[in-house]
């Protein structure tokens, strides 16, 4: 090992064997573990159906639902009694029309906003898309935005959920 | 098979795969991250990622159904890219780690003791190739693939990536032949 190589060729094999001869580094039980969890869990990782979750599949599907449960539910406990009948004591209490909460709008009522929050809570690569014309990467993003309101006369919280899901699409460069 | 017993089938014959090609599929990994907590993430969100473009209908997954060579590490290269573009801001953070890492002499192989100075260089060299050219000599030497896979996994011609090859193991030669404590210093060409 001492003698310098004469021919450039056989330095490389020399080389090559060398290399040959060492064994990667064992991956830990650790690591084994963690993937084949993640492989019976399914949880966070890329869907097996790629593309853009059709409407009505996943949570994703429960979105106008569930907004439109929740604009429902506060038209019911926020509009005004009815004027005969009913009770006059809860219509007083409740004089404020159902605030437009679903457009994002506080409509005409003395609501208040309190706070508005929009936390990411899910970034994952969800494989290639390829179209006609281009070839683009899909980056699927979840996020919860809370919108409080207010309502002064009485202190009446509401607070709005809004569950999203949405698919950017990067296109790929060739290199 | 229902698709509960074709998963668990499935799950038997991955970790026969992942036994016999987890540790090259974790040294490629690991040149194209910054450090061994990143490449051990890369693979797994590779192989998850595999597993699931596999699902049946059912969500079951066929056993006889183990990832090719130039699907997996085109995988675990994907990840690793989109992992560099996620953690950009913690680049300057991560270099340190490999820094650390090649001071402390961290090496990417198992050996024995009498052959942990050779083995430690080696790693060394390897760190100081051109990205490109690290990759076709790992994919190469420790995961042996042919040219042609090769180049299916990197998207380079065949031709090209046995120019890489060449070109990584004389730069490694050359790095190798450089040193003065070296033990390939027999390796150095005389012209």
């Amino acid at each position: 090992m001492s003698q310098s190589n004469e021919h450039p060729e056989d330095s490389l094999l020399q080389l090559e064997e060398e290399l040959r001869a060492l064994v990667p580094a064992e991956t830990s039980a650790g690591l084994r573990d963690r993937i084949f969890d993640a492989l019976a869990n399914p949880a966070e990782e890329t869907p097996a159906e790629p593309a853009i979750t059709p409407a009505g599949r996943g949570w994703f599907g429960w979105v106008p639902l569930a907004a439109a449960a929740a604009v429902a539910l506060l038209a019911v406990v926020l509009s005004p009694a009815p004027k005969n009948g009913g009770d006059v004591a809860t219509a007083a209490e409740v004089p404020a029309p159902a605030p437009s909460l679903a457009g994002g709008d506080m409509g005409p009522s003395s609501w208040k906003p309190v706070s508005s929050d929009s936390r990411l809570e899910h970034v994952g690569y969800d494989g290639i898309r390829t179209e006609e014309s281009a070839t683009y990467r899909q980056i699927r993003t979840r996020s919860m935005e809370r919108r409080t309101f207010i309502d002064p006369r009485d202190g009446t919280v509401v607070e709005v959920v809004f569950p999203r899901e949405n698919i950017h699409l990067v296109p790929v460069v060739p290199e | 098979m229902n698709p509960s017993t074709e998963t668990s089938s499935a799950h038997l014959a991955w970790q026969t795969w992942f036994q016999e090609n987890g540790n090259k599929l974790l040294l490629f990994a690991r040149q194209m991250t910054r450090s061994a907590a990143d490449a051990e993430d890369v693979l797994q969100n590779a192989i998850v990622r595999c597993w699931n473009a596999r699902k049946n209908r059912n969500g079951g997954v066929d056993p006889e159904n183990a990832p090719d060579p130039a699907e997996i590490y085109t995988m675990i290269r994907r990840a690793a890219i989109d992992l560099g573009r996620r953690e950009t801001r913690r680049a300057r953070r991560e270099e340190k780690v490999i820094d650390f890492e090649e001071a402390k002499g961290i090496d990417w192989f198992q050996c024995p003791f009498e052959a942990k100075e050779k083995s430690t260089e080696i790693s060394g060299a390897l760190r100081k190739l051109p990205d490109a050219q690290r990759e076709v000599l790992t994919l190469k030497i420790w995961s042996q693939l042919t040219f042609q896979e090769i180049g299916e996994t990197l998207g380079i011609s065949e031709n090209t990536a046995a120019s890489r090859y060449r070109y990584a193991l004389e730069a490694l030669r050359r790095i190798l032949g450089k040193g003065k404590e070296s033990h390939f210093k027999n390796l150095a060409v005389v012209l």
